[in-house]
């Protein structure tokens, strides 16, 4: 029953998966990424991980897709639609998935690693909270102040500026002199800023 | 296992009805395929240029820090599950003071939110 | 949370409270200005300074996720020190009239707490998110300057690159853990000394996805891209705070792993690092020679240091030895001091002239101050490695350890790639004292970072002069993992 179960929510997740990569539109692949978080979540809870399941949901299927489609929204839909049918990229894509999946396979047949078997709460919140909150603490403590300085940071960078202020110093555009050497960083750099026009 | 059966039901109601009721209304709804049925304001006046408007930043902010408390709320849920069984064991006060802890750097990080501004909309 | 674990940690507690306290006097105090909150950072750096120095307890606190020993100590102070002089410099440079950047001060301190974290860590799942909470202030402190394209470019290109060359470190540690079944780096230790993991695909996957994650933040070769934009575009006290913390931390969190969580690798994976650290020290030394812009010749010198710190982590592994070990410890602070020092220069100048730091624009500095050349001449004289200064004997130390473990092809590579070096340092000082100066080339000069600079100069001739106590004290901060295994 639960291998059924396993099949079902597995191929769901990935034909979610594939679909957000090949849709045209940003919104269809963000909800279909959606629909993968949430086949995720399943696998996650038969996995009895109910910690992880909620996370899963709460945090990907909830917050982090609400941020995306603000992120998407505040760019605007692009007019132009992507090109996605390059035969390099399927090419790339289809080489590094079984190169992913020798590699992995690998892995795992390859440790010896001395993990016991674990009991059916294993997973379960009441697991999590306890080790969580013992010997975890300071991992759990140091998250606050992580998150601190992340809203710290969110909220400087977002800001807008009060009228009247700082209007000395001008936008400062790179001069040409000090590329001489460092040409091929730049260049990387560009073309990375390019990927998604392409 | 048969813990998740009242989900998978759920689950299955919602799909099944969702499908039920799209595919029956493709079915029995009459269809009038003229233009302007078609335009997505039978009434009305005419849209006019795009709907692909531009959000304001504004909401970006809001997405972000709904992001980063929503993860502080998730932290929040082991911990209340287990605080009946950390005061049974005698580890209460060391758990609310943990708790204290973690939610003070977080409450400096709201304090902060709210005097910069961020929260207003203007 | 026992008090005892808290006391344990207590200089990183003290300086997280200075974040905070830095963070509501800004929020309440609307009329706050730079020069208070820097008064209220050191007041909180200064009382964590204490409890580091005055440390004799040691020990394992949180259940295993950190040790306060003489290790942490050292890096504690090194750390608080670096943080100090960074305020010191900033706190002018961002003192705007109309709207300073107080944002400043408390992700210093932030990121302050994440290194020490990172030195402190005997977890990897601590050393993660220290690293995660110094980068991420460090991301928004090197975006500081909104109105700068070059400020914004660096933030969001050293955003972008930290954060996957974070999800590498992540995954390298989850395949540690897979493989060993922990993520406390004792723990670890005897799990793999139990089996032969010398076929385990697992391990050495993991291993490498983390040297590749620390090897970003260290600036690697060939994971130091980002360096030079980053530095360039960053507002020059960041930068400064970059170069010297951000590496200082990496390697003490590589220096654990390397010696507490994995000594029984032993000298499978040396090779590669020997191939790591002369690609490193030679395409930084080599690239810097060409730069004609004072933060990108910087960065690639960071890069070249970077090169000479792994010549040190191969001298002392696969057995460590006090003397190797004391090295990179010294180098480490000293490095950090003269660094702090050359990007103060680029603070003064760059905090009147715009973003101008063209070498060229050094010219006869000499003839209108005297003393800032001097300093900046002990910079760059220690940078280089040139005996009256601590830099000297930061590569003695480091160099020699490499002879002495059989490793002398690498240690002539590394003085090879010293004398290529003084070429480009020594370039600055000869502008300094050699040319005529341009017509307003800088007429006044911030006293406060004048001083930073005059401090950091004596202090690195002195310890030149004197290498003993520093050493003592680099030597008694290896000692704690020495007695590890």
């Amino acid at each position: 029953m639960e291998a059924v179960f396993f099949y079902v929510f597995g191929t769901l997740a990935v034909i979610s998966a594939l679909l957000t990569v090949t849709r045209r539109d940003a919104v269809a692949s963000a909800f279909w990424l959606i629909f993968c978080f949430l086949s995720v979540a399943a696998l996650f809870a038969l996995l009895s991980a109910h910690f992880m399941a909620i996370l899963q949901i709460l945090l990907y299927a909830g917050a982090i897709m609400v941020f995306f489609l603000f992120v998407i929204m505040f760019l605007g839909k692009s007019q132009d639609r992507v090109k996605t049918s390059d035969w390099r990229v399927v090419a790339l894509g289809v080489l590094s998935l079984i190169g992913a999946t020798v590699v992995l396979t690998r892995l795992v047949g390859s440790t010896h690693a001395p993990f016991p078997a674990v009991a059916d709460s294993y997973g379960g919140i009441e697991a999590v909270s306890e080790v969580l909150l013992t010997k975890y603490l300071f991992a759990f403590e140091l998250t606050g102040l992580l998150l601190t300085a992340a809203v710290i940071g969110a909220v400087y960078l977002a800001r807008r500026e009060a009228p009247g202020s700082r209007g000395a110093k001008a936008p400062v555009v790179r001069g040409l002199t000090s590329q001489a050497a460092t040409s091929t960083a730049s260049s990387s750099a560009v073309q990375h800023e390019d990927v998604p026009h392409a | 296992m048969n813990a998740y059966i009242p989900i998978l039901l759920v689950v299955s109601i919602a799909v099944v009805f969702t499908l039920l009721f799209v595919v029956l209304s493709r079915v029995l709804g009459p269809s009038h395929r003229t233009p302007g049925k078609l335009t997505a304001y039978e009434c009305g006046i005419p849209s006019r240029g795009t709907t692909n408007l531009k959000f304001y930043v504004r909401f970006y902010v809001v997405a972000l820090l709904f992001l980063l408390f929503d993860l502080e709320t998730v932290f929040l849920v082991p911990w209340a599950v287990s605080f009946r069984s950390f005061v049974e064991r005698g580890m209460g006060g060391q758990m609310f003071v943990a708790m204290l802890v973690f939610f003070g750097l977080l409450v400096v990080g709201l304090i902060y939110e709210w005097r910069k501004g961020a929260l207003e909309w203007e | 949370m026992t008090w005892s674990d808290a006391s344990l940690i207590a200089p990183i507690l003290w300086v997280t409270l200075g974040g905070v306290a830095v963070l509501m006097t800004d929020a309440f105090w609307r009329r706050a200005g730079t020069g208070h909150l820097t008064a209220v950072s050191v007041v909180f750096l200064t009382i964590a300074a204490i409890y580091a120095a005055r440390s004799d307890a040691s020990g394992s606190a949180f259940a295993g996720a950190l040790a306060a020993d003489s290790f942490s100590a050292f890096f504690n102070l090194t750390f608080i020190v670096v943080a100090l002089i960074t305020l010191a410099l900033g706190s002018s440079y961002f003192a705007d009239e109309e709207q300073p950047l107080v944002e400043f001060f408390p992700l210093v301190m932030f990121a302050t707490v994440g290194m020490m974290v990172m030195a402190a860590a005997t977890d990897m799942i601590t050393i993660f998110l220290g690293l995660e909470t110094m980068s991420i202030s460090l991301y928004v402190l090197a975006a500081l300057q909104r109105r700068s394209i070059l400020s914004m470019e660096a933030g969001f290109k050293y955003l972008i690159l930290g954060a996957f060359s974070s999800a590498f470190l992540l995954y390298g540690m989850a395949l540690l853990y897979g493989s060993t079944g922990s993520t406390h780096l004792p723990t670890m230790a005897t799990a793999i000394q139990g089996v032969g993991f010398d076929r385990d695909l697992l391990f050495w996957m993991g291993w490498g996805f983390l040297l590749v994650g620390l090897g970003f933040k260290i600036a690697m070769v060939p994971f130091h891209m980002w360096t030079p934009d980053v530095y360039d575009g960053s507002p020059a006290p960041v930068a400064g705070f970059m170069a010297a913390g951000v590496k200082a931390a990496s390697f003490a969190a590589m220096l654990r792993v390397v010696w507490t969580g994995l000594p029984a690798l032993g000298d499978m994976w040396i090779d590669m690092l020997v191939v790591f650290a002369v690609v490193t020290m030679t395409a930084g030394n080599l690239i810097a020679l060409a730069q004609s812009n004072l933060k990108r010749m910087l960065a690639y010198s960071a890069i070249a240091h970077a090169g000479y710190l792994l010549v040190g982590i191969v001298a002392t592994t696969p057995s460590m030895t006090d003397p190797a070990a004391r090295g990179i410890l010294f180098y480490l602070m000293v490095y950090a001091l003269m660094n702090l020092g050359a990007f103060a220069l680029i603070t003064l100048v760059s905090s009147r002239e715009g973003e101008k730091v063209d070498l060229a624009g050094f010219a006869g500095l000499a003839r209108r101050h005297p003393v800032i050349s001097a300093c900046v001449t002990v910079f760059m004289l220690s940078l280089a490695g040139i005996p009256p200064t601590a830099g000297f004997w930061g590569k003695v130390y480091v160099f020699e350890a490499a002879v002495r473990d059989g490793h002398t092809v690498l240690a002539v590579i590394a003085l090879l790639n010293s004398a290529v070096a003084m070429f480009y340092y020594l370039r600055v000082v000869v502008l300094m004292y050699m040319r005529e100066p341009e017509d307003e080339a800088y007429t006044g000069l911030d006293p406060q970072v004048g001083a930073a600079m005059v401090v950091l100069a004596v202090a690195l001739l002195w310890i030149g002069l004197f290498p003993g106590p520093m050493a003592e004290l680099a030597r008694q901060g290896v000692s704690a993992l020495a007695g590890s295994f």
